[in-house]
């Protein structure tokens, strides 16, 4: 597939997408949500790696209103609530490389994301209400990946508040530090690490992980097992502990199921 | 009651558990988890039992997950486990959580439950910890989620952890299976484990804490840990109204230091 604001390259299971941009235009909106589709019908690819280009990761929209959600002259807001990971309803994981800043509405990356790293030159910050509008959608994604005092404090905060690599691992919002020049080799290492695994189970996983994100602890128990025992169908689910038995490497079911969003 | 795969002892109002299959590094299986549902009703009815301490036998592991071996080979006969046919049968399990029997919480033991981390913990042993109310581990021990490098599903061991550590934890830990391991000092300051503690110190410590909370009146405490628990079952609003009926009713709402 080729796009113009964005990279794709699908690499064995692994695909990279590219953010060209600093700023998520119309276009930008379009081709994500175009690609996003792609990887989530292409059977062969199990895991995405999301990055940006240079020193920046994702600044934002570039028109403020779009992150209201209006549905604008070329239905940006439908737009809008597709290029988001989970608004895709993919639930093959997608790895975030933050390789820079990531600010506004690129912090909706982070919140809906499987797995961050990023470089020791990230930062993460919430600007918007330096310039009078809501961080409403990335504080929401992001209430459960940060305390709350500091996730208030990114939010209240505007320009002068932001979160630097080392600060947000240490709260949790990012789970691995890596030096800027070998961050996307780490984040494909990373993906590829989970494309290893049984495809179906960490499908399921991630389903009952964000489907249950919404939910107290036993609603989110009965969805998790509820997911969990569709599962138990695949063949997977036995092959696993039979070559766990036998001491042999299993073989999956390479793909199968791969495009259901259960 | 004598068990084969659990070691129960009580003294001073504290319960401990202890799993006890350290050549298979207290790993879970058929007969453990139907004893595990036997000891937590006994827990729960036992009213000189004030407090429980968790732990596993053995230097090496804590609890290794689902007997992952028994599992296989029954799998390889073409037959299934007394787990599968716990799941399966009576009723749907997402209607009947003592279908996930191995954790306390899910058979109303609202004494309050120190767990005592003894080595490594993986898979369904994550379920424990995160059924705790105090995590205690040892230093130099590590945490994983194996579950889908085996074919299977986190899917309570996640839940169990979820509130207790930024969510973004919970992928990284899950998808990754066994390439990944949570450091028990990252696992500190996240705030899985509230204590790290040398081997020779662990129990000492886990028993320091649980005398001091068997000392405490029975039924408050009881009352105080059903309020906690609550705020993870249910949202604001409804912990608002629950622990307002709770503080009329003269209970107080915060743990006392511990």
């Amino acid at each position: 597939m080729t796009f113009e604001t964005i990279g794709y390259q699908p690499v064995g299971a692994v695909v990279t997408i590219t953010l060209k941009e600093q700023r998520l235009s119309p276009s930008v909106h379009r081709e994500l949500y175009q690609a996003w589709k792609a990887f989530r019908y292409d059977p062969a690819l199990q895991v995405a790696v999301l990055t940006g280009s240079g020193a920046v990761f994702c600044l934002g929209d570039s028109d403020p209103a779009y992150s209201l959600g209006r549905p604008g002259p070329e239905a940006l807001g439908w737009w809008y609530e597709h290029y988001r990971v989970r608004e895709s309803n993919v639930w093959k994981p997608v790895v975030l490389a933050v390789n820079g800043d990531c600010a506004a509405s690129g912090m909706t990356f982070v919140g809906q994301a499987d797995l961050v790293l990023c470089s020791d030159q990230a930062t993460f910050s919430l600007p918007q209400v330096a310039d009078g509008e809501v961080p409403w959608r990335e504080v929401a994604y992001l209430a459960d990946r940060l305390p709350l005092p500091a996730l208030s404090r990114l939010a209240l905060g505007g320009r002068r508040a932001s979160l630097s690599a080392s600060r947000a691992q240490a709260l949790g919002l990012v789970q691995e530090v890596v030096p800027a020049t070998d961050l996307v080799d780490r984040a494909t290492a990373r993906a590829e690490a989970i494309a290893a695994q049984s495809g179906d189970s960490v499908r399921a996983a991630a389903a009952c992980l964000h489907l249950s994100r919404d939910l107290g602890y036993l609603d989110g128990l009965m969805m998790a097992f509820s997911v969990s025992d569709r599962y138990q169908a695949g063949r997977d689910s036995r092959e696993g502990p039979i070559a766990f038995a036998e001491k042999r490497r299993a073989e999956w079911s390479a793909g199968e199921g791969a495009a259901s969003s259960t | 009651m004598s068990f084969e795969t659990l070691l129960l002892s009580r003294q001073d109002g504290v319960a401990t558990v202890t799993l006890n299959r350290p050549e298979r590094l207290n790993a879970l299986n058929g007969p453990m988890h139907k004893e595990l549902f036997q000891v937590w009703q006994e827990i729960r009815a036992d009213d000189t039992v004030r407090v429980v301490i968790l732990t596993g036998a053995g230097d090496r592991a804590f609890c290794s997950g689902a007997d992952m071996k028994e599992r296989g080979e029954a799998y390889a006969r073409g037959g299934t486990i007394e787990r599968d046919r716990v799941n399966n049968t009576l009723v749907p399990r997402h209607l009947d959580l003592s279908g996930f029997p191995h954790q306390h919480s899910h058979h109303d033991v609202w004494k309050p439950l120190i767990c005592a981390v003894n080595g490594i913990c993986a898979g369904g042993g994550n379920a424990f910890v995160g059924d705790s109310d105090v995590v205690l581990a040892i230093e130099g021990i590590y945490f994983m989620e194996p579950h889908v490098s085996v074919g299977m599903v986190p899917a309570g061991e996640m839940q169990s952890f979820a509130g207790r550590v930024p969510w973004g934890i919970l992928p990284w830990l899950a998808y990754l299976g066994r390439y990944n391991r949570l450091p028990v000092e990252r696992a500190h300051q996240l705030g899985l484990v509230q204590e790290v503690l040398p081997r020779d110190r662990l129990m000492e410590r886990a028993r320091e804490i649980a005398t001091r909370l068997a000392s405490l009146d029975p039924v408050q405490l009881q009352r105080r840990k059903a309020l906690l628990w609550q705020s993870r079952f249910h949202r604001l609003r409804d912990n608002l109204d629950f622990g307002a009926a709770l503080a009329r009713s003269g209970a107080g709402i915060v743990l006392n230091d511990v």
